[in-house]
């Protein structure tokens, strides 16, 4: 589909090519506007990696019918688009920010309305010095419904230009479920995710080879859920949860997503055994989202105690903690140590994400419960491991929902998935951590024509991660190995 | 003397044309109208560049775009039924001029050119296929009709087309195709006809496998009629079939003119063919109702007729023809409540019961709209949601989205109503009732003053919540 994509577009870049008469040129007699354009995506101010892709915009207003920018780096160089949306041609852009990196690019804007063009101030658009490190993100991208789902997909997509894959599409699995696809500190050569469904499976790739586990273990009482990498890959952390739905009759949020038990375990990758440890499957707890350290050293996890359901829907409240790790005998030590006990204030924290150089970890902190996707005050806070304390985000949150982030390898940058937009799709937004824990303003996933494409995408993009390279992934292939019936059993070990 | 005849038999097919045309139309308006309803229900064909694109890149994309935009005139079912009818007779009567041109069907039966479109009625009559597939019929019965006669221009207007035809029209192409080459070869002995016609098949199952390697497509949605039918896995054999009957029905002037050699016309013919039509009409008649799944039929009636707000029909098929089906009972007691034949006490109390059944969930289509009927916002707006989702061939519907626009207002989340609304204004039917819904998307103030959306956000905002599953 991607071929048949890129031989339209160069079609219809061929026929825009041919029809194009002039050069951009700077419009005449623009009436200054002492105030910034009210652009989309909003990038004044935004600090950007030198890798990105062009950050196409619109102005947010349909009422201007075309647009001339230009942008002009303080270490030089300088580039112009002009026409119904900012649209910058790749190669330019990267060269132009390449040498302006570590300083800062200043864009002007000139719209037109009603036949009378206006010029708005100038606005900054920052080049960091720290690049990105990493090649692409993986998602998947699926419609925010409830309990119905019909096509969905995991993707890559390159970051520095506007090129998309479909690593697996539910439609050559039969239309099942796909999801929690997660590689191994951003290494696409070591991935683990999950087909849910009548055939489901939770497939591994590791050491060159791929093998689809059993969905479910008989003596483990369910599923393997949430993934998380031991960064040796010689073994992958896993909640098992017992999830359901219920919706809301009367209030702004729709759906409230609870575990009615949830517990952590290791797996053993190459022995396929499921090691479990009563230390994190307590039964009056639920120990849940599961996250390795960048060391290996300590799996961070979140542990609430257990509520009823639904009555107390609004009391299941998790704290943040972690174990230490023994990676040569792959089990815990030691006790459980609570880092932030968000329970004691009121609040509950979920998706801890450890850093891969071990300095922070973030998480996003919301009134209770654990699916911070469907809660508007889920807000992405910080911890800093020399210090132990944590501090909300307050440059990235918003008053809608915020979580489900990611960390580059290299730990300068994250993503994260954001509803501030419309309060209901949620989209990709990526920032950056200085030194002093403080992030820059976060700046929406560039798309060609942003504006019309986010205004049309009826999807959400959901588990996003870094990917340092393109993977190697066969949508056919893959699909038809997880529609095989064959499935590598797991066992159980008990300490 | 010649020219008595062909005056006479020009009358008769005109005749027939007649009455085959006026059978379609009544069959769609009055007897398929379901039909018509649900395609227009499980689609939203949008005026801009996306939607052509999301089609083109997919097999039988062209297809379903055009059948997508006729089925769009479903919305009127009158339109709509004459949009069909003028599609259905396009088949028929190119169909018959294929089978006039390709294999000097001067005599040709007109009555067996009507075979390819009743056929096709009869496949479509439960919903499974879409517009799509008497689309990829027309489509295939152009490239016959355009065919060079010279044999070296055939074939190289074959070559060029084939591939380009197994995209637009998928598997649907080969009997065409195969119809080609028996014109292509037709001076050429029976074998030689044979054997280009096996030849034709390879090439084609060849280029079903090279194509999608080519275009990164996987090769089996190609061969099992993606963009076709609803599910396609499941409805590929009656393709398969019906491809066969249209090869046989297309050739049927090559056996027939061994029958009746010359231009002699035996003076009874012109009769026996019309008698011929008529009973393929009243065959196809027959065989509506034998062929009909008529629980799922009723269910689309039942939900049609509540769209309409068809208290007065609802009921009365309730009483002709007592169905036990779950929209049949929630469509009927919400009829009831509209005619004051419950009180709002019992309706709301049938509902709270009903609701709690998991089978409700299996007609999303119809609770979306009984949950915003009754004022039941969230839940309406999760059920035309999963409504939407639950579309087997992924299409978008507008009838969901509107319910949708609806919530989101009376909720109050503007955004999410305004996107849309945006969407819905593509559209050639929503486009003046999304736009008027525009001023409440930036005057929210505005939705309390509306006589219907003012009281279901008064009753949202007060109700104390609670959950539902």
């Amino acid at each position: 589909m991607m071929k048949i994509q890129k031989i339209l577009h160069i079609f219809l870049l061929s026929i825009c090519l041919g029809l194009l008469v002039s050069c951009d040129t700077v419009p005449e007699n623009a009436q200054d506007v002492d105030k910034l354009p009210v652009i989309y995506p909003d990038y004044i101010g935004v600090t950007i990696p030198d890798s990105i892709a062009p950050l196409d915009f619109s102005m947010a207003d349909d009422n201007y019918s075309k647009i001339y920018v230009e942008i002009k780096g303080l270490q030089g160089g300088d580039i112009q688009s002009e026409g119904n949306y900012a649209d910058f041609d790749v190669d330019e852009w990267h060269h132009l920010v390449s040498i302006n990196k570590g300083s800062s690019l200043r864009v002007t804007v000139y719209a037109e309305r009603e036949g009378h063009w206006l010029k708005f101030r100038e606005f900054p658009i920052y080049v960091s010095r720290y690049g990105l490190g990493d090649w692409g993100i993986t998602y998947r991208r699926i419609a925010p419904s409830y309990e119905s789902y019909s096509d969905m997909g995991i993707y890559e997509r390159n970051l520095s230009n506007f090129e998309e894959r479909a690593l697996l599409v539910n439609t050559e699995v039969g239309g099942m479920c796909v999801n929690c696809h997660t590689p191994n500190t951003t290494h696409p050569d070591q991935y683990v995710f999950h087909v849910r469904g009548e055939n489901g499976c939770t497939y591994i790739h590791h050491d060159g080879k791929s093998e689809v586990l059993q969905a479910k273990n008989a003596e483990l009482g369910g599923s393997m859920v949430y993934p998380s990498w031991h960064p040796s890959g010689r073994y992958c952390a896993f909640s098992t949860n017992k999830t359901s739905q219920m919706f809301h009759f009367s209030k702004a949020r729709r759906v409230e997503v609870y575990d009615s038990s949830s517990d952590i375990f290791v797996y053993n990758v190459a022995t396929h055994t499921i090691l479990c440890d009563t230390t994190t499957m307590t039964p009056l707890n639920a120990e849940n989202c599961p996250a390795f350290s960048g060391d290996g050293k300590w799996l961070y996890f979140t542990s609430a105690h257990r509520q009823t359901y639904p009555d107390n829907y609004d009391k299941e409240r998790y704290d943040l903690c972690r174990i230490a790790f023994d990676a040569s005998k792959g089990r815990f030590v030691g006790p459980v140590d609570t880092l932030v006990c968000a329970s004691a204030m009121g609040k509950s924290i979920t998706w801890p994400r450890p850093s891969y150089d071990g300095r922070y970890v973030m998480y996003t902190q919301m009134d209770y419960g654990y699916f911070s996707v469907w809660h508007p005050e889920a807000d992405l806070y910080l911890l800093d491991l020399r210090t132990m304390q944590s501090h909300p985000l307050h440059e990235v949150n918003s008053r809608h929902s915020e979580s489900l982030h990611a960390w580059t390898a290299n730990s300068r940058w994250f993503l994260f998935t954001s509803r501030r937009d419309d309060d209901h799709y949620t989209r990709i937004y990526l920032s950056s951590i200085d030194d002093k824990g403080r992030a820059t303003k976060p700046f929406l996933l560039p798309q060609r024509d942003a504006k019309r494409y986010y205004a049309r995408s009826l999807y959400s993009y959901n588990t996003p991660d870094f990917a340092s390279k393109p993977a190697k992934i066969d949508c056919y292939d893959t699909g038809c190995e997880i529609m095989r019936p064959e499935r590598v059993a797991t066992k159980v070990s008990r300490k | 003397m010649n020219k008595t005849k062909i005056t006479t038999y020009q009358k008769w097919t005109i005749l027939q044309a007649i009455v085959f045309m006026l059978s379609v139309f009544v069959y769609w308006r009055f007897v398929a109208s379901y039909v018509l309803f649900r395609h227009e229900e499980w689609q939203m064909f949008l005026f801009d560049r996306e939607y052509f694109l999301e089609r083109l890149v997919m097999p039988c994309g062209i297809a379903r775009y055009t059948g997508e935009f006729v089925s769009q005139f479903a919305f009127n079912l009158t339109v709509g039924a004459f949009v069909y009818t003028l599609v259905f007779g396009l088949i028929q009567y190119l169909s018959w001029l294929v089978m006039k041109r390709l294999f000097d069907g001067r005599q040709s039966l007109f009555a067996l050119s009507m075979v390819p479109s009743l056929y096709l009625m009869l496949l479509m009559q439960n919903c499974e296929y879409t517009m799509a597939l008497p689309i990829t019929f027309l489509v295939g019965d152009l490239l016959l009709l355009f065919i060079p006669s010279k044999r070296i221009y055939a074939e190289i207007y074959l070559l060029v087309t084939l591939p380009m035809m197994l995209w637009v029209t998928g598997v649907v192409t080969i009997p065409f195709a195969m119809i080609a080459q028996l014109y292509v070869f037709r001076q050429k002995s029976l074998s030689s006809r044979i054997m280009s016609v096996i030849l034709t098949l390879l090439i084609c199952g060849l280029l079903l496998t090279i194509i999608p390697l080519w275009l990164d497509y996987p090769a089996h949605s190609m061969s099992k009629g993606e963009g076709l039918a609803y599910e396609p896995s499941q409805n590929m054999i009656s393709i398969y079939i019906y491809c066969v009957v249209v090869l046989l029905v297309m050739i049927s002037p090559l056996i027939r003119n061994r029958l009746f050699s010359g231009d002699k016309i035996p003076s009874s013919t012109n009769v026996r063919m019309f008698v011929l039509s008529l009973g393929l009409l009243i065959v196809f008649a027959f065989l509506v109702p034998v062929t009909r799944d008529t629980e799922k039929v009723d269910d689309i009636r039942y939900d049609m007729m509540m769209c309409h707000h068809d208290w007065q029909g609802i009921l009365k098929q309730n009483s002709n023809r007592p169905s036990q089906t779950l929209s049949a009972q929630v469509v009927t007691m919400i009829a009831m409540y509209h005619v004051q034949a419950i009180d709002k006490e019992q309706y709301l109390q049938f509902l709270v019961k009903t609701g709690q059944q998991p089978q409700f969930r299996s007609i999303p289509f119809v609770i979306a709209n009984v949950y915003m009927d009754a004022g039941f916002v969230n839940m309406a707006q999760r059920a035309a949601f999963d409504a939407m989702e639950s579309i087997p061939n992924y299409n978008k519907s507008a009838h969901a989205f509107k319910w949708l626009v609806e919530a989101s207002i009376v909720t109050g989340q503007s955004k999410v109503a305004d996107k849309y609304i945006r969407l819905l204004a593509s559209t050639l039917y929503y486009r003046l009732w999304a736009e008027s819904l525009s001023p409440m998307v930036a005057n929210p103030q505005l939705v309390g003053r509306h006589p219907v959306y003012g009281p279901m956000q008064r009753f949202y905002k007060t109700t104390p919540d609670m959950f539902f599953y």
